[in-house]
């Protein structure tokens, strides 16, 4: 495959463009989504194609093209050249002090992790167990609706650059749900398992044994039917437990997208927004309890966000964001990292898959566990009153990241340091820093987990990337509950 | 991206190669779905284009419905390998899967469509739309920034934004026969102004445009909407949170309701997902609320056939606040007949297998008795103006709850600039008579929680704004 990349290199060097890197990404990716029982799709996807990127005169380019044939590769990289031209000529100033941040010219090959490829299961396997799913959950009176589905995608990534790199990465993502819904004439209620949307990872067909849905199936689905008679969820201010994936979810909107560099800078305003934090406020603002260590980490075996090498051909990296609760940094990239005077990208170019070009990303967003040992049990015995919420129902934030609200699938009531009554239409809203500066108590790594986010949207045309999420639950002092409810 | 002629030979040469394979026998039909598209978007801010970008891109699909069990299978490998891989696959999970509890529904005939003799419809295809090249976005670019800096603000005001425009195919056929090739064009346009506010914070003002032909979009009255939003937007003051009487811009409307139209859709109901499941011929909204799905409305996009072939069909959902009727497509109208006799197949269905079904992707909101919103105001109440809403997301679906922000212009009668606050709303109080106050004429407009669609700005009581946010 390089060699068709370096057809490309080759005529942007001809063409004397500044710099051009290029990405084939070669990608097959399996649905099975069953629905009441019964297989609701099978669906297969093949997927090929270069994305090329181009600087010239201060001004980015880029264009893709599904044909491998030489002479329409030749062609993109024409096209992102003149796209590069014509974005220099609109603004004449170029970007002051604009610059690439250095990195060595990497020329590697990388594997993700995978130990059972899921392409080479039998597909009378997979359905097996999505049946024994449904049938469980079908079982339960009261059950309206079962779903679920396993996904897997399969990447090869082939990387190059006019400045000498050549990166060839191979990884696997696989993602599983199980879902049951229970409605009567008044009411419409979902558990959902490992999480809602899907749990997703870095990893093949054993993620999937891992999670071993079938062992959840019948308690989802016998919690949604006794959902509907619950009593719901009080409002008011509570002392609130965070589920884990829950917990990662808040991450993603409350520190993953505040800290992506080119929100900060304005360049995101048009779209997904800007972002509260300020170039100037890196040491300088109490984002969170000294408990909050909040870490960027592409690095992270597994995760749903790891990698090898960024799609700017810059290593995969753990950074810190938020450090004994004061903010410590960004999510950058190549351009950006030189704007702000770091010596390095954070390596956190992303793009959906080659006909898109990459933009700041997170990668795996984690905040990490507790160092004094606690379980989930010991926290609530802890506790002592107060509310436990899991699984993630809706999500919503404001377009600099400050107010958000959160409605969850679940909540339990903590009474003398023990779960008791089941709450339904749990939610709850804050600020983020006054959020983040309550946390006063969290589990260790034993109850940590590193979530995955399969559908996270930016950029315009919209994108969608896959996030990771490490966290373990976590205790939240005089939290606002039922701001939906008002 | 593939012309109309190289999309049909393309469908007939795969749906050859299915019929001479060995397990042909076992088909009831095979379908072939195309997608092709160029595209290309010039993004700015900061005074400089972040991204100028251009993608082509076509994606085969087939499926493959035996008597019992049925696939799909999806490619961007239109090579001659790559489409007979793409057979190999596809006979290959067929075979492999057993039969399922709900067989596969039926794809269209040549005798079931009106236009039967019809292949192509290029009614909303621009040429000058698909000829804009980078060039002639990037001045077009020039010319907005160009009135943000004439502005006679008393401070700057920097504009971000795109421009892209693009064409798309979506071609379809069948092994009964049916062939069918749609193709449109679009422009769109989304401008945020920015201006600082005396305490060193941003106001921000914004506008969005999208349509199937140049002559529709106006990038001047866009850019001027855009510009005097931004700076009627500057120093907003705090308000408390509670419900107050508000008029929602089309944008917003849009925004809001994208989060129902699925609730039209006769899987929603099937699977008992909507809380208008079992009420058709009830009175769900005020009797000033209809809503109509009209792929033929002459600001509507998309083609007039369906994932299965079928031709979309004009459907009343709701009349004079009663539900009429829901959209359908081959399956779900299968397992409706069996219920009613009445069902009818409408012409809405996704490409199956889809456990979504089908959607109402032309929908168009009826106002009786639209008015000028300027009039409609009433000075003695006082009226939140609100630009467009952001982050929508459904909190309970049984009464179809909806929380979100403001973002980009809010305005206490229209002028007074006011800082964002967070709204918790039910769509089905929202749209009750005693809420409705005023409606003005429908327009396409686009936001960016659903697809455009045909909206009227709306002024309704009791907007419920539960929390205040810091800008």
């Amino acid at each position: 495959m390089f060699d068709l990349l370096e057809i490309a290199l080759g005529r942007a060097q001809d063409l004397k463009a500044d710099f051009c890197d290029l990405r084939l990404v070669d990608e097959t990716s399996e649905m099975l989504r069953y629905k009441n029982r019964s297989l609701a799709e099978l669906s297969r996807e093949t997927s090929i194609g270069i994305g090329i990127r181009v600087l010239h005169d201060g001004g980015w380019g880029f264009s893709a093209t599904q044909s491998l044939a030489p002479s329409d590769i030749v062609a993109a990289v024409d096209t992102a050249l003149a796209l590069a031209k014509a974005s220099s000529a609109t603004f004449t100033a170029a970007r002051q002090g604009y610059r690439l941040a250095p990195e060595p010219a990497w020329q590697e090959r990388w594997l993700g992790p995978c130990q059972k490829d899921p392409f080479s299961i039998q597909i009378e396997d997979k359905l097996a167990l999505l049946q024994v799913c449904a049938d469980e959950m079908a079982a339960v009176p009261g059950i309206t609706l079962s779903q679920g589905f396993l996904h897997f995608i399969r990447t090869d990534k082939y990387f190059a650059s006019t400045e000498g790199a050549r990166i060839h990465q191979t990884m696997y993502r696989t993602g599983c749900l199980i879902e049951a819904t229970a409605s009567d004439d008044q009411d419409i209620q979902r558990r959902s398992y490992p999480c809602s949307f899907g749990q997703y990872e870095s990893a093949g067909y054993e993620m999937v044994e891992h999670w071993a849905m079938q062992d959840h199936a019948r308690r989802i689905a016998t919690e949604a039917v006794e959902l509907l008679t619950a009593d719901r969820c009080p409002e008011g201010y509570f002392d609130t437990i965070l589920g884990g994936s829950q917990l990662g979810l808040q991450i993603h909107e409350s520190m993953g997208h505040p800290s992506e560099l080119d929100r900060a800078l304005g360049e995101e305003i048009n779209f997904a927004g800007a972002s509260f934090l300020k170039p100037e406020l890196i040491n300088n603002l109490r984002y969170g309890s000294p408990l909050v260590h909040l870490v960027a980490d592409a690095t992270a075996p597994g995760a749903l966000g790891s990698f090898g090498y960024d799609d700017e051909g810059v290593q995969a990296q753990r950074i810190d964001l938020v450090k004994d609760g004061i903010f410590k940094g960004y999510l950058s990239s190549r351009d950006t990292a030189s704007i702000l005077g770091l010596e390095r990208s954070g390596g956190c170019m992303r793009a959906q898959n080659w006909c898109f070009q990459p933009i700041i990303r997170m990668t795996n967003i984690s905040l990490e566990p507790g160092k004094t040992p606690c379980s989930l049990d010991e926290l609530i015995s802890d506790t002592g009153s107060g509310l436990y919420l899991e699984t993630n129902r809706s999500w919503s934030i404001d377009s600099m990241r400050y107010n958000f609200q959160f409605s969850t699938e679940y909540a339990r009531e903590i009474k003398n340091g023990k779960l008791g009554r089941l709450l339904k239409n749990p939610s709850y809203s804050g600020i983020t820093t006054d959020f983040w500066q309550s946390m006063d108590a969290l589990c260790d790594r034993e109850s940590w987990v590193q979530w995955g986010t399969p559908n996270c949207g930016k950029g315009q045309p919209m994108q969608v990337m896959w996030t990771g999420h490490g966290a373990a639950p976590a205790r939240f002092r005089r939290l606002k509950i039922g701001a939906a409810n008002a | 991206m593939l012309d109309t002629d190289a999309a049909i030979i393309l469908i007939d040469r795969l749906l050859k190669d299915v019929g001479t394979r060995q397990d042909a026998g076992r088909l009831a039909f095979a379908e072939v779905q195309i997608d092709s598209s160029s595209q290309a978007t010039s993004r700015f801010a900061n005074s400089h284009m972040t991204q100028n970008q251009a993608q082509d891109a076509t994606t085969v699909s087939l499926h493959l419905a035996g008597r019992e069990s049925e696939c799909r299978l999806s490619t961007q490998d239109i090579s001659t390998g790559g489409l007979a891989r793409l057979v190999d696959d596809a006979y290959a999970a067929l075979m492999l899967l057993p039969a399922a509890k709900d067989p596969p529904a039926e794809t269209a005939e040549p005798s079931d469509l009106i236009d039967s003799g019809q292949i192509l419809d290029e009614s909303r295809y621009d040429p000058a739309c698909a000829a804009l090249d980078a060039s002639e976005r990037g001045k077009a670019i020039k010319r907005m920034i160009q009135k943000a800096d004439g502005n006679d603000q008393p401070e700057a005001i920097h504009l971000a934004g795109i421009l892209a425009n693009g064409q798309r195919l979506v071609a379809f056929g069948n092994s009964r026969g049916v062939r069918r090739v749609y193709r449109e064009t679009f422009i769109e346009s989304s401008l945020t102004g920015v201006i600082r506010n005396c305490d060193g914070s941003n106001a921000t003002g914004w506008a969005k445009g999208h349509q199937t032909s140049m002559r529709d979009l106006d990038l001047d009255a866009l850019t001027d909407r855009a510009l005097a939003i931004t700076a009627r937007a500057r120093n907003p003051r705090e308000i408390a949170p509670g419900k107050y009487r508000v008029l929602l811009e089309a944008e917003a409307v849009l925004d809001l309701l994208g989060f129902i139209w699925w609730d039209f859709a006769a899987t929603s109901h099937l699977d008992r997902l909507s809380p208008l499941a079992g009420k058709i011929g009830e009175q769900i909204f005020g009797s000033n609320v209809s809503l109509r799905d009209d792929v033929f409305h002459p600001l509507q996009s998309g083609p007039r056939f369906d994932g299965s072939g079928y031709d979309r069909k004009t459907v009343d959902l709701v009349k004079d606040g009663v539900l009429t009727g829901l959209v359908t497509g081959s399956r779900s109208s299968r397992r409706l007949s069996a219920l009613s006799p009445d069902i009818q197949l409408t012409g809405h269905g996704l490409p199956e297998p889809s456990a979504m079904g089908e959607i109402p992707a032309n929908p168009v909101f009826l106002p009786s008795d639209p008015r000028s919103m300027t009039i409609a105001i009433d000075d003695s109440v006082p009226t939140i103006v609100l630009n467009r809403v952001w982050y929508v997301r459904e909190v309970d679906p049984s009464r179809k709850l909806l929380t979100g922000m403001t973002r980009d212009g809010i305005f206490m009668g229209g002028q007074e600039p006011l800082k964002n606050m967070r709204f918790n709303i039910s769509l089905m109080d929202m749209l009750q008579s005693k809420s409705i106050v005023a409606m003005g004429p429908a327009r396409r407009a686009a936001g960016e929680e659903t697809f455009p669609a045909i909206v009227p700005s709306m002024i309704v009581d009791d907007f419920n704004f539960t929390e205040t946010t810091k800008f």
